[in-house]
């Protein structure tokens, strides 16, 4: 689990769990670094996701508000099949710019 | 019929890093039921939703206690491919919910400014078969929900039996 940034991209790796509780440590790192730098692109990592409740659906919804004031995209990768029911169901599909399941790439 | 019945109970502080320890004993009690990796997900992601809500709803900023029971039955004969069922309670003592048919609409949250999406009732509705809720304010909420667990593939693909044993 972690959040960094390269090249004015926000990489924030959900790795592990995803619940109430890493969501808002993830929550609390991601938000040092728009408070800091200038982001351009947010990228949710969903490769090493074992689990996820709507705790992480809250955390992209929060993310993505973010971004918008500085007009940075917002990106899902890597994502799994269960996960991928869950964004489906929130909705968050309609709202981010970019979306890439796991082992099937749509560009 | 002839049934196996199972039954566990456990109590724990509302604090957010229990989630992943009542997520984690209520997938284990499962177990012996063998559910497929997606009925596994999907009761998990149910428990967590309701566990989370009486954490930062029922008991919000104060620390209480949250009860968690559950009841496997295996059936000795599978009826319609169901093979099990899961009944799982999460009750807490704390502040109840106001209006229950609004808390339960996709997207509805009191609590937006702390990123909660309002997907919790939704999830637990989606991932479960049955999900019942009670709520008396100042008194607390239970929450009741069921999953039938079918017969998998590897059960039923013959083929496979005798290629898995070897």
């Amino acid at each position: 689990m972690g959040v960094k940034v390269s090249s004015n991209i926000l990489y924030i790796n959900m790795d592990g769990d995803i619940d109430h509780h890493s969501a808002a440590l993830l929550r609390e790192e991601s938000d040092m670094f728009f408070n800091r730098e200038y982001i351009k692109e947010v990228i949710f990592d969903f490769e090493r996701t074992k689990f996820m409740d709507s705790s992480g659906i809250g955390l992209i919804m929060g993310r993505y508000r973010q971004a918008k004031y500085s007009d940075a995209k917002v990106s899902l990768i890597n994502i799994p099949d269960n996960i991928d029911r869950m964004l489906q169901m929130s909705g968050i599909y309609k709202i981010v710019d970019n979306i890439e399941k796991l082992n099937k790439k749509i560009s | 019929m002839c049934v196996i019945e199972n039954k566990m109970r456990i109590n724990f502080e509302s604090r957010s890093e229990n989630e992943s320890f009542a997520r984690v004993v209520a997938a284990a009690f499962i177990l012996n039921l063998d559910p497929t990796l997606e009925e596994m997900n999907d009761f998990k992601t149910a428990v967590s939703e309701a566990v989370t809500n009486c954490i930062i709803h029922a008991y919000e900023k104060t620390i209480g206690e949250i009860v968690m029971e559950i009841k496997t039955t295996k059936y000795d004969k599978t009826k319609n491919d169901v093979k099990g069922c899961i009944e799982v309670k999460i009750m807490d003592s704390g502040c109840g919910i106001v209006n229950i048919e609004e808390a339960m609409e996709p997207l509805y949250t009191t609590k937006p400014d702390e990123e909660r999406s309002g997907m919790g009732f939704a999830f637990m509705e989606a991932f479960m078969d049955e999900l019942k809720c009670e709520s008396l304010i100042d008194n607390g909420t239970t929450i009741y929900m069921k999953k039938y667990i079918k017969v998998n593939e590897r059960e039923t693909d013959t083929s496979l039996v005798g290629k898995e044993e070897l």
